[in-house]
Protein backbone atom coordinates (compact mmCIF):
# COMPACT_ATOMS: atom_id res chain seq x y z
CA UNK A 1 0.00 0.00 0.00
CA UNK A 2 2.66 2.36 0.60
CA UNK A 3 4.49 1.21 -2.29
CA UNK A 4 0.98 1.99 -4.18
CA UNK A 5 0.69 5.62 -2.69
CA UNK A 6 4.02 6.39 -3.53
CA UNK A 7 3.60 5.69 -7.42
CA UNK A 8 0.40 7.96 -7.00
CA UNK A 9 2.16 10.65 -5.62
CA UNK A 10 4.97 10.42 -8.32
CA UNK A 11 1.70 10.22 -11.16
CA UNK A 12 0.42 13.46 -9.23
CA UNK A 13 3.98 15.35 -9.80
CA UNK A 14 4.60 14.43 -13.16
CA UNK A 15 1.28 15.35 -14.16
CA UNK A 16 1.47 18.57 -12.75
CA UNK A 17 4.60 19.16 -15.04
CA UNK A 18 2.98 17.44 -17.74
CA UNK A 19 0.34 19.42 -17.39
CA UNK A 20 2.11 22.97 -17.04
CA UNK A 21 4.44 22.12 -19.82
CA UNK A 22 1.39 21.36 -22.00
CA UNK A 23 0.43 25.11 -21.64
CA UNK A 24 3.95 25.73 -23.57
CA UNK A 25 4.20 22.75 -25.68
CA UNK A 26 0.82 22.08 -26.72
CA UNK A 27 -1.17 25.21 -26.60
CA UNK A 28 1.78 28.37 -27.53
CA UNK A 29 3.55 25.53 -29.37
CA UNK A 30 6.91 26.51 -27.67
CA UNK A 31 9.15 23.58 -27.10
CA UNK A 32 11.02 24.21 -23.87
CA UNK A 33 13.70 21.57 -22.61
CA UNK A 34 13.76 23.73 -19.19
CA UNK A 35 11.24 22.15 -17.36
CA UNK A 36 13.33 19.89 -15.50
CA UNK A 37 15.33 23.22 -14.13
CA UNK A 38 12.35 25.15 -13.31
CA UNK A 39 11.39 21.56 -11.36
CA UNK A 40 14.88 21.98 -9.63
CA UNK A 41 14.53 25.53 -8.81
CA UNK A 42 11.42 24.92 -6.76
CA UNK A 43 12.71 22.17 -5.26
CA UNK A 44 16.26 24.15 -4.33
CA UNK A 45 14.41 26.82 -3.15
CA UNK A 46 12.38 24.96 -0.58
CA UNK A 47 15.15 22.92 0.50
CA UNK A 48 17.70 25.34 0.77
CA UNK A 49 15.06 27.87 2.80
CA UNK A 50 13.76 25.56 4.93
CA UNK A 51 17.04 23.89 6.32
CA UNK A 52 19.03 27.27 6.26
CA UNK A 53 16.21 30.04 7.28
CA UNK A 54 14.03 27.98 9.20
CA UNK A 55 11.50 29.44 6.29
CA UNK A 56 8.43 27.49 6.83
CA UNK A 57 7.31 24.89 3.67
CA UNK A 58 4.50 26.75 2.45
CA UNK A 59 6.24 30.15 2.22
CA UNK A 60 9.52 28.44 0.57
CA UNK A 61 6.78 26.60 -2.06
CA UNK A 62 5.83 30.03 -3.21
CA UNK A 63 9.31 31.59 -3.41
CA UNK A 64 10.60 28.82 -5.36
CA UNK A 65 7.28 29.02 -7.58
CA UNK A 66 7.89 32.67 -7.82
CA UNK A 67 12.22 31.81 -8.58
CA UNK A 68 11.41 29.79 -11.40
CA UNK A 69 8.34 31.96 -12.64
CA UNK A 70 10.43 35.07 -12.48
CA UNK A 71 13.65 33.46 -14.69
CA UNK A 72 11.24 31.67 -17.27
CA UNK A 73 9.46 35.19 -17.59
CA UNK A 74 12.74 36.69 -17.95
CA UNK A 75 14.33 34.16 -20.50
CA UNK A 76 11.11 34.20 -22.27
CA UNK A 77 11.15 38.01 -22.79
CA UNK A 78 14.51 37.73 -24.07
CA UNK A 79 14.07 34.29 -25.78
CA UNK A 80 10.62 35.73 -27.48
CA UNK A 81 12.27 36.66 -30.97
CA UNK A 82 13.30 33.09 -31.13
CA UNK A 83 11.52 30.23 -33.15
CA UNK A 84 10.82 26.77 -32.92
CA UNK A 85 14.03 24.76 -33.07
CA UNK A 86 16.43 27.89 -32.06
CA UNK A 87 13.94 28.14 -28.90
CA UNK A 88 14.53 24.67 -28.20
CA UNK A 89 18.42 25.31 -27.55
CA UNK A 90 17.81 28.30 -25.61
CA UNK A 91 15.72 26.30 -23.28
CA UNK A 92 18.09 23.79 -23.55
CA UNK A 93 21.18 25.67 -22.93
CA UNK A 94 19.35 26.76 -19.98
CA UNK A 95 18.71 23.36 -18.41
CA UNK A 96 22.17 22.97 -18.66
CA UNK A 97 23.81 25.96 -17.19
CA UNK A 98 20.89 25.24 -14.24
CA UNK A 99 22.61 21.58 -13.98
CA UNK A 100 26.15 23.29 -13.99
CA UNK A 101 25.16 25.64 -11.58
CA UNK A 102 24.02 22.62 -8.84
CA UNK A 103 26.87 20.46 -9.45
CA UNK A 104 29.55 23.65 -9.15
CA UNK A 105 28.13 25.98 -6.61
CA UNK A 106 29.25 23.25 -3.78
CA UNK A 107 28.46 26.62 -1.48
CA UNK A 108 25.36 26.61 -2.07
CA UNK A 109 23.89 23.01 -3.26
CA UNK A 110 26.68 20.91 -2.20
CA UNK A 111 26.98 19.91 -5.48
CA UNK A 112 26.54 16.06 -5.96
CA UNK A 113 26.77 15.45 -2.26
CA UNK A 114 22.76 16.68 -2.88
CA UNK A 115 20.79 18.24 0.09
CA UNK A 116 18.94 15.58 2.84
CA UNK A 117 16.92 16.17 5.66
CA UNK A 118 15.04 18.37 4.16
CA UNK A 119 11.87 18.80 6.46
CA UNK A 120 8.40 17.41 5.17
CA UNK A 121 5.26 19.29 4.87
CA UNK A 122 3.93 19.13 8.55
CA UNK A 123 0.45 21.03 10.14
CA UNK A 124 0.60 22.12 13.82
CA UNK A 125 3.96 20.51 14.43
CA UNK A 126 2.61 16.91 12.96
CA UNK A 127 4.42 16.10 9.88
CA UNK A 128 1.90 14.84 6.75
CA UNK A 129 1.42 11.26 6.58
CA UNK A 130 1.91 9.68 2.83
CA UNK A 131 -1.76 10.04 2.29
CA UNK A 132 -1.30 13.51 3.51
CA UNK A 133 1.19 14.37 1.12
CA UNK A 134 -0.63 12.66 -2.12
CA UNK A 135 -3.92 14.49 -0.74
CA UNK A 136 -1.17 17.69 -1.32
CA UNK A 137 -0.51 16.71 -4.80
CA UNK A 138 -3.62 16.01 -5.89
CA UNK A 139 -4.99 19.13 -5.01
CA UNK A 140 -2.00 20.82 -6.31
CA UNK A 141 -2.41 19.16 -9.88
CA UNK A 142 -5.73 19.96 -9.66
CA UNK A 143 -5.27 23.68 -9.36
CA UNK A 144 -2.52 23.38 -12.13
CA UNK A 145 -4.96 22.03 -14.34
CA UNK A 146 -7.69 24.45 -13.51
CA UNK A 147 -5.61 26.76 -14.14
CA UNK A 148 -4.14 25.74 -17.55
CA UNK A 149 -7.82 24.97 -18.18
CA UNK A 150 -9.10 28.98 -18.02
CA UNK A 151 -6.35 30.33 -19.12
CA UNK A 152 -6.60 28.14 -22.50
CA UNK A 153 -9.91 28.58 -23.18
CA UNK A 154 -9.91 32.57 -22.17
CA UNK A 155 -8.94 35.25 -25.12
CA UNK A 156 -5.69 34.94 -23.32
CA UNK A 157 -5.72 31.35 -24.28
CA UNK A 158 -7.36 32.18 -28.16
CA UNK A 159 -3.70 34.82 -28.77
CA UNK A 160 -1.60 31.67 -27.38
CA UNK A 161 -3.12 29.53 -29.85
CA UNK A 162 -2.97 32.41 -32.88
CA UNK A 163 0.99 32.27 -31.64
CA UNK A 164 1.25 28.89 -32.04
CA UNK A 165 -0.47 28.48 -35.74
CA UNK A 166 0.89 31.57 -36.90
CA UNK A 167 2.87 34.26 -34.57
CA UNK A 168 3.29 37.13 -37.70
CA UNK A 169 -0.85 36.96 -38.27
CA UNK A 170 -0.87 37.41 -34.64
CA UNK A 171 1.60 40.58 -34.36
CA UNK A 172 -0.25 41.70 -37.53
CA UNK A 173 -3.71 41.41 -35.21
CA UNK A 174 -2.06 43.79 -32.45
CA UNK A 175 -1.20 41.24 -30.38
CA UNK A 176 2.23 41.45 -28.62
CA UNK A 177 3.43 38.11 -28.59
CA UNK A 178 6.39 38.88 -26.28
CA UNK A 179 3.90 39.25 -23.37
CA UNK A 180 2.06 36.55 -24.16
CA UNK A 181 5.22 33.79 -24.81
CA UNK A 182 6.61 35.20 -21.63
CA UNK A 183 3.63 34.73 -19.42
CA UNK A 184 2.62 31.35 -20.95
CA UNK A 185 6.44 30.08 -19.99
CA UNK A 186 6.11 32.08 -16.72
CA UNK A 187 2.98 30.29 -14.94
CA UNK A 188 4.21 26.89 -16.48
CA UNK A 189 7.28 27.29 -15.02
CA UNK A 190 5.97 28.39 -12.04
CA UNK A 191 3.56 25.49 -12.06
CA UNK A 192 7.29 23.40 -12.28
CA UNK A 193 8.19 24.81 -8.99
CA UNK A 194 6.04 24.04 -7.38
CA UNK A 195 5.68 20.59 -8.49
CA UNK A 196 9.53 20.63 -7.58
CA UNK A 197 9.08 22.03 -3.89
CA UNK A 198 6.35 19.02 -3.23
CA UNK A 199 9.05 16.56 -4.74
CA UNK A 200 11.85 17.72 -2.34
CA UNK A 201 9.67 17.90 1.20
CA UNK A 202 8.54 14.40 0.18
CA UNK A 203 11.82 12.46 -0.75
CA UNK A 204 13.71 15.03 1.76
CA UNK A 205 16.66 14.62 -0.41
CA UNK A 206 17.45 16.18 -3.60
CA UNK A 207 20.50 16.33 -5.62
CA UNK A 208 21.30 17.71 -9.18
CA UNK A 209 21.30 14.71 -11.25
CA UNK A 210 17.10 14.40 -10.50
CA UNK A 211 17.29 17.93 -12.69
CA UNK A 212 18.37 17.17 -15.99
CA UNK A 213 17.83 17.40 -19.57
CA UNK A 214 16.62 13.85 -18.85
CA UNK A 215 13.74 14.64 -16.80
CA UNK A 216 12.93 17.87 -19.51
CA UNK A 217 13.39 14.97 -21.96
CA UNK A 218 10.73 12.95 -19.95
CA UNK A 219 9.03 15.13 -19.23
CA UNK A 220 7.89 16.18 -22.84
CA UNK A 221 7.54 12.71 -23.63
CA UNK A 222 4.85 12.55 -21.69
CA UNK A 223 3.21 15.65 -23.27
CA UNK A 224 3.61 14.69 -26.62
CA UNK A 225 2.87 11.02 -25.92
CA UNK A 226 -0.42 11.95 -24.06
CA UNK A 227 -1.14 14.12 -26.47
CA UNK A 228 -0.23 17.88 -26.85
CA UNK A 229 -2.71 20.53 -26.66
CA UNK A 230 -5.17 17.73 -25.85
CA UNK A 231 -7.54 18.22 -22.44
CA UNK A 232 -6.38 14.66 -20.83
CA UNK A 233 -3.17 13.62 -22.97
CA UNK A 234 -0.31 15.64 -20.26
CA UNK A 235 -2.13 13.40 -17.93
CA UNK A 236 -2.33 9.93 -19.55
CA UNK A 237 1.19 10.42 -20.22
CA UNK A 238 2.58 11.27 -17.24
CA UNK A 239 0.76 8.22 -15.65
CA UNK A 240 1.81 5.81 -18.33
CA UNK A 241 5.65 7.36 -18.06
CA UNK A 242 5.51 6.68 -14.68
CA UNK A 243 3.59 3.77 -13.85
CA UNK A 244 4.97 1.65 -16.85
CA UNK A 245 8.32 1.18 -15.46
CA UNK A 246 7.03 -0.06 -12.30
CA UNK A 247 5.47 -2.58 -14.26
CA UNK A 248 8.36 -3.61 -15.95
CA UNK A 249 9.83 -4.21 -12.62
CA UNK A 250 6.89 -6.40 -11.31
CA UNK A 251 7.74 -8.69 -14.16
CA UNK A 252 11.09 -9.71 -12.77
CA UNK A 253 13.21 -7.76 -14.82
CA UNK A 254 16.52 -6.48 -12.92
CA UNK A 255 16.70 -3.34 -13.00
CA UNK A 256 19.54 -2.79 -15.54
CA UNK A 257 17.50 -4.81 -18.02
CA UNK A 258 14.25 -2.67 -17.19
CA UNK A 259 15.55 1.03 -16.84
CA UNK A 260 17.44 0.25 -20.70
CA UNK A 261 13.82 -1.44 -21.99
CA UNK A 262 12.72 1.87 -20.53
CA UNK A 263 14.63 3.86 -22.81
CA UNK A 264 13.66 1.38 -25.93
CA UNK A 265 10.19 2.03 -25.18
CA UNK A 266 9.64 5.71 -25.22
CA UNK A 267 12.43 5.32 -28.79
CA UNK A 268 9.39 3.15 -29.99
CA UNK A 269 6.70 4.69 -28.31
CA UNK A 270 7.85 8.39 -29.97
CA UNK A 271 7.91 6.42 -33.43
CA UNK A 272 4.88 4.80 -33.47
CA UNK A 273 3.18 7.34 -31.87
CA UNK A 274 4.31 9.67 -35.14
CA UNK A 275 3.14 7.20 -37.59
CA UNK A 276 -0.09 6.12 -35.93
CA UNK A 277 -0.82 8.68 -33.93
CA UNK A 278 0.36 11.94 -34.56
CA UNK A 279 -2.08 13.81 -31.96
CA UNK A 280 -0.66 11.29 -29.08
CA UNK A 281 -2.46 8.79 -27.14
CA UNK A 282 -5.48 11.64 -26.78
CA UNK A 283 -5.84 12.79 -30.03
CA UNK A 284 -7.30 11.82 -33.23
CA UNK A 285 -6.82 8.02 -33.87
CA UNK A 286 -4.98 8.25 -36.89
CA UNK A 287 -3.36 10.69 -39.98
CA UNK A 288 -4.45 8.48 -42.53
CA UNK A 289 -6.42 10.26 -45.32
CA UNK A 290 -6.28 13.45 -43.57
CA UNK A 291 -5.64 16.59 -46.35
CA UNK A 292 -3.14 19.13 -45.79
CA UNK B 1 -17.41 56.15 -56.92
CA UNK B 2 -18.53 59.43 -58.21
CA UNK B 3 -19.51 62.58 -56.95
CA UNK B 4 -17.45 63.09 -53.92
CA UNK B 5 -18.55 65.35 -52.30
CA UNK B 6 -16.15 68.54 -51.14
CA UNK B 7 -15.76 67.81 -47.30
CA UNK B 8 -14.25 64.91 -49.01
CA UNK B 9 -12.01 66.32 -50.47
CA UNK B 10 -10.81 68.61 -47.64
CA UNK B 11 -10.43 65.30 -45.12
CA UNK B 12 -8.77 64.01 -47.72
CA UNK B 13 -6.11 66.85 -48.09
CA UNK B 14 -4.96 65.70 -44.44
CA UNK B 15 -1.76 63.21 -44.53
CA UNK B 16 -2.77 60.10 -42.56
CA UNK B 17 0.15 57.79 -43.93
CA UNK B 18 3.52 58.92 -45.30
CA UNK B 19 7.10 57.51 -46.52
CA UNK B 20 9.68 60.15 -46.83
CA UNK B 21 13.33 59.01 -49.03
CA UNK B 22 11.98 55.38 -48.51
CA UNK B 23 14.64 52.55 -49.64
CA UNK B 24 15.10 49.10 -48.97
CA UNK B 25 17.65 46.50 -50.86
CA UNK B 26 17.87 42.58 -50.35
CA UNK B 27 21.29 41.60 -51.17
CA UNK B 28 21.99 43.50 -54.54
CA UNK B 29 18.22 44.11 -55.39
CA UNK B 30 16.68 47.26 -54.76
CA UNK B 31 13.36 46.70 -54.07
CA UNK B 32 12.46 49.79 -52.74
CA UNK B 33 14.47 52.89 -54.29
CA UNK B 34 14.10 56.20 -52.54
CA UNK B 35 9.90 56.85 -52.41
CA UNK B 36 8.24 59.33 -50.92
CA UNK B 37 4.68 59.34 -50.88
CA UNK B 38 1.66 60.72 -48.90
CA UNK B 39 -1.15 59.23 -48.44
CA UNK B 40 -4.72 61.25 -47.64
CA UNK B 41 -6.42 60.20 -44.57
CA UNK B 42 -9.08 59.30 -46.52
CA UNK B 43 -10.12 57.13 -49.92
CA UNK B 44 -9.20 54.11 -51.94
CA UNK B 45 -5.78 54.06 -53.18
CA UNK B 46 -4.61 51.49 -56.04
CA UNK B 47 -1.17 50.65 -55.70
CA UNK B 48 -0.15 48.78 -59.28
CA UNK B 49 3.10 47.50 -61.04
CA UNK B 50 4.55 44.61 -62.48
CA UNK B 51 5.93 41.86 -59.77
CA UNK B 52 9.02 42.87 -57.91
CA UNK B 53 8.22 46.68 -58.47
CA UNK B 54 8.79 46.84 -54.28
CA UNK B 55 4.61 47.11 -53.69
CA UNK B 56 4.36 44.01 -51.12
CA UNK B 57 8.04 45.49 -49.46
CA UNK B 58 6.46 48.59 -49.00
CA UNK B 59 3.73 47.20 -47.07
CA UNK B 60 5.57 44.98 -44.76
CA UNK B 61 7.77 48.35 -44.26
CA UNK B 62 4.58 50.40 -43.46
CA UNK B 63 3.35 47.72 -40.93
CA UNK B 64 6.41 47.41 -39.01
CA UNK B 65 7.36 43.48 -40.42
CA UNK B 66 10.75 45.26 -42.18
CA UNK B 67 12.94 47.90 -41.05
CA UNK B 68 13.91 50.32 -43.88
CA UNK B 69 17.74 50.91 -45.18
CA UNK B 70 16.55 54.16 -45.08
CA UNK B 71 14.26 57.09 -45.08
CA UNK B 72 10.76 57.86 -42.81
CA UNK B 73 7.66 56.51 -42.14
CA UNK B 74 4.85 58.56 -40.33
CA UNK B 75 1.63 57.87 -38.92
CA UNK B 76 -0.62 60.91 -38.81
CA UNK B 77 3.04 62.57 -38.33
CA UNK B 78 4.21 60.04 -35.79
CA UNK B 79 7.39 58.06 -36.67
CA UNK B 80 6.65 54.46 -36.88
CA UNK B 81 10.56 53.11 -38.03
CA UNK B 82 11.11 50.94 -35.47
CA UNK B 83 8.10 50.48 -34.43
CA UNK B 84 7.13 46.16 -33.64
CA UNK B 85 4.00 45.55 -35.97
CA UNK B 86 1.30 45.39 -33.04
CA UNK B 87 1.85 48.61 -31.85
CA UNK B 88 1.64 49.64 -35.17
CA UNK B 89 -1.82 47.80 -35.74
CA UNK B 90 -2.99 49.34 -32.31
CA UNK B 91 -2.40 52.92 -34.43
CA UNK B 92 -5.02 52.10 -36.64
CA UNK B 93 -3.11 49.68 -39.59
CA UNK B 94 -4.71 47.02 -40.29
CA UNK B 95 -3.36 44.72 -43.12
CA UNK B 96 -3.98 41.58 -45.10
CA UNK B 97 -1.16 39.28 -46.62
CA UNK B 98 -0.74 38.23 -50.20
CA UNK B 99 -0.54 34.14 -48.78
CA UNK B 100 -3.75 33.92 -46.89
CA UNK B 101 -3.27 33.76 -43.08
CA UNK B 102 -5.64 32.73 -40.60
CA UNK B 103 -5.72 30.71 -37.75
CA UNK B 104 -6.75 27.68 -39.61
CA UNK B 105 -7.84 25.27 -36.46
CA UNK B 106 -10.03 27.92 -35.05
CA UNK B 107 -13.68 28.49 -36.07
CA UNK B 108 -14.53 31.40 -38.52
CA UNK B 109 -16.32 33.36 -35.41
CA UNK B 110 -13.22 32.72 -33.32
CA UNK B 111 -10.84 33.93 -35.77
CA UNK B 112 -12.74 37.72 -35.90
CA UNK B 113 -13.04 37.24 -32.19
CA UNK B 114 -9.57 37.19 -32.01
CA UNK B 115 -9.13 40.16 -33.80
CA UNK B 116 -10.63 42.74 -31.36
CA UNK B 117 -8.48 45.18 -30.04
CA UNK B 118 -8.15 45.78 -26.03
CA UNK B 119 -9.57 42.21 -24.89
CA UNK B 120 -9.62 42.30 -21.15
CA UNK B 121 -9.60 38.69 -21.44
CA UNK B 122 -6.34 38.83 -22.84
CA UNK B 123 -4.63 39.72 -19.60
CA UNK B 124 -3.57 37.09 -17.30
CA UNK B 125 -5.76 38.00 -14.73
CA UNK B 126 -9.45 38.96 -15.93
CA UNK B 127 -8.29 35.71 -17.93
CA UNK B 128 -8.14 33.27 -14.73
CA UNK B 129 -11.04 35.32 -13.16
CA UNK B 130 -13.31 34.70 -16.28
CA UNK B 131 -14.62 38.71 -15.76
CA UNK B 132 -14.30 38.15 -19.75
CA UNK B 133 -16.81 36.26 -20.44
CA UNK B 134 -19.47 38.59 -18.44
CA UNK B 135 -20.15 41.30 -21.48
CA UNK B 136 -16.87 42.03 -23.41
CA UNK B 137 -17.16 38.18 -24.99
CA UNK B 138 -20.69 38.82 -26.14
CA UNK B 139 -20.24 41.73 -27.43
CA UNK B 140 -17.22 40.61 -29.12
CA UNK B 141 -19.12 37.77 -30.70
CA UNK B 142 -22.42 39.85 -31.85
CA UNK B 143 -19.83 42.44 -33.37
CA UNK B 144 -18.13 39.51 -35.01
CA UNK B 145 -21.87 37.94 -36.33
CA UNK B 146 -22.44 41.14 -37.71
CA UNK B 147 -19.40 41.06 -39.67
CA UNK B 148 -20.28 37.58 -40.97
CA UNK B 149 -23.77 39.40 -42.24
CA UNK B 150 -21.78 41.53 -44.60
CA UNK B 151 -19.21 39.24 -45.24
CA UNK B 152 -21.70 36.64 -46.32
CA UNK B 153 -20.14 33.57 -44.59
CA UNK B 154 -22.78 33.80 -41.30
CA UNK B 155 -23.23 29.83 -42.17
CA UNK B 156 -20.05 28.67 -41.73
CA UNK B 157 -19.38 30.52 -38.45
CA UNK B 158 -18.11 26.83 -36.52
CA UNK B 159 -16.24 25.81 -39.19
CA UNK B 160 -12.84 25.87 -38.59
CA UNK B 161 -11.35 28.70 -40.86
CA UNK B 162 -9.21 26.55 -42.68
CA UNK B 163 -11.88 24.09 -44.55
CA UNK B 164 -13.80 27.74 -46.42
CA UNK B 165 -12.26 27.79 -49.27
CA UNK B 166 -9.81 30.04 -50.80
CA UNK B 167 -11.71 33.87 -51.60
CA UNK B 168 -13.69 33.07 -48.40
CA UNK B 169 -10.79 32.93 -46.62
CA UNK B 170 -9.30 36.21 -48.24
CA UNK B 171 -12.93 36.76 -47.18
CA UNK B 172 -12.07 36.21 -43.45
CA UNK B 173 -9.33 37.49 -43.37
CA UNK B 174 -10.40 41.12 -44.65
CA UNK B 175 -13.01 40.69 -41.77
CA UNK B 176 -10.11 40.05 -39.54
CA UNK B 177 -8.95 43.71 -40.22
CA UNK B 178 -12.35 45.21 -39.91
CA UNK B 179 -12.42 43.50 -36.61
CA UNK B 180 -9.77 45.83 -35.48
CA UNK B 181 -11.83 49.14 -36.84
CA UNK B 182 -8.74 50.05 -38.67
CA UNK B 183 -8.61 53.39 -39.92
CA UNK B 184 -5.38 52.19 -42.25
CA UNK B 185 -6.20 48.92 -44.47
CA UNK B 186 -3.81 47.45 -46.37
CA UNK B 187 -4.56 44.81 -48.49
CA UNK B 188 -2.52 42.99 -50.66
CA UNK B 189 -4.02 41.23 -53.94
CA UNK B 190 -7.40 41.07 -52.10
CA UNK B 191 -8.92 39.91 -55.29
CA UNK B 192 -6.37 37.26 -56.82
CA UNK B 193 -7.69 33.82 -56.91
CA UNK B 194 -11.09 35.05 -55.88
CA UNK B 195 -14.41 33.65 -57.30
CA UNK B 196 -15.73 36.71 -59.11
CA UNK B 197 -19.22 36.93 -56.85
CA UNK B 198 -16.89 36.96 -54.09
CA UNK B 199 -14.63 39.65 -55.51
CA UNK B 200 -17.64 41.92 -55.64
CA UNK B 201 -18.20 41.50 -52.09
CA UNK B 202 -14.62 42.24 -51.04
CA UNK B 203 -15.16 45.40 -53.66
CA UNK B 204 -18.50 46.74 -51.95
CA UNK B 205 -16.82 46.38 -48.60
CA UNK B 206 -13.21 47.98 -49.76
CA UNK B 207 -15.68 51.30 -50.68
CA UNK B 208 -18.08 51.46 -47.57
CA UNK B 209 -14.52 51.49 -45.72
CA UNK B 210 -13.11 54.03 -48.15
CA UNK B 211 -15.73 55.89 -47.90
CA UNK B 212 -16.62 56.19 -44.08
CA UNK B 213 -13.62 58.22 -43.73
CA UNK B 214 -10.87 55.63 -43.59
CA UNK B 215 -7.48 54.99 -45.89
CA UNK B 216 -7.64 51.99 -47.77
CA UNK B 217 -4.83 51.26 -49.64
CA UNK B 218 -4.55 47.67 -52.40
CA UNK B 219 -2.08 45.97 -54.37
CA UNK B 220 -4.20 44.83 -57.11
CA UNK B 221 -3.09 43.41 -60.90
CA UNK B 222 -7.06 43.64 -61.94
CA UNK B 223 -6.63 46.96 -63.67
CA UNK B 224 -10.48 46.39 -64.09
CA UNK B 225 -10.97 46.36 -60.61
CA UNK B 226 -8.72 49.50 -60.04
CA UNK B 227 -10.34 51.98 -62.02
CA UNK B 228 -13.96 50.90 -60.61
CA UNK B 229 -13.09 51.53 -57.39
CA UNK B 230 -9.80 53.25 -56.42
CA UNK B 231 -9.58 57.09 -56.15
CA UNK B 232 -6.44 57.06 -56.92
CA UNK B 233 -3.61 55.29 -58.56
CA UNK B 234 0.46 54.52 -57.86
CA UNK B 235 2.14 52.52 -60.18
CA UNK B 236 5.44 51.62 -59.06
CA UNK B 237 8.24 49.88 -61.24
CA UNK B 238 11.23 48.53 -60.00
CA UNK B 239 11.33 50.60 -56.64
CA UNK B 240 10.07 53.87 -57.87
CA UNK B 241 7.07 55.68 -58.38
CA UNK B 242 6.27 55.77 -61.65
CA UNK B 243 3.39 57.88 -61.43
CA UNK B 244 0.13 59.04 -59.50
CA UNK B 245 -3.07 59.99 -60.75
CA UNK B 246 -7.04 59.07 -61.24
CA UNK B 247 -6.81 55.57 -62.39
CA UNK B 248 -8.21 56.65 -65.39
CA UNK B 249 -5.52 58.71 -66.36
CA UNK B 250 -2.62 56.33 -65.15
CA UNK B 251 -3.45 53.57 -66.76
CA UNK B 252 -3.38 55.32 -69.95
CA UNK B 253 0.50 56.97 -69.54
CA UNK B 254 2.69 55.11 -72.16
CA UNK B 255 5.19 54.54 -69.66
CA UNK B 256 3.12 52.90 -67.45
CA UNK B 257 1.76 50.64 -70.30
CA UNK B 258 5.74 50.05 -71.34
CA UNK B 259 6.20 49.07 -68.19
CA UNK B 260 3.47 46.55 -67.76
CA UNK B 261 3.24 44.87 -70.84
CA UNK B 262 7.28 45.49 -71.90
Amino acid sequence: MPYLTHLLILVAIYASLAVSLDLLVGHTGMVSLAHGAFFGIGAYAVALLALHFGVPIWLGTLVGMAAAGASAGLVGFATASLRDDYFVIATFSLQLVFTNLCENLLFVTRGPMGISGIPSIAMFGIAASQQGILALGIAFLGVIWVIVRRLTESPFGRVLHAIREDDVLARSLGKNDRYFKSVAFAVSAAAAGGAGAIYATYTSYIEPSIFTITESILVLSMVIIGGAGRLWGPLLGAALLVLLPELLRLIGLPDTVASNLRQLFYGAALVGLAMLRPDGLAGRATNRGRVR
Amino acid sequence: MTGRGSDHDRSAARVRLSVTGLSKSFGGVQAIDKVTIAFPATGIIALIGPNGAGKTTLFNILSGFLAPDAGDCRIEGRLTIGMAPHLIARLGLARTFQHVRLVRQLSVLDNLCLARPRQAGERILPALTGAWSGSEEPDNRDFARGLLERLQLRESEDMPAGTLSYGQQKLLALGCCLAMEPTMLLLDEPLAGVHPALALVILGIMAEIGKSGNLVIFIEHNLEAVSKVADEAIIMHRGKVLARGKPADVLKLPEVVEAYVG
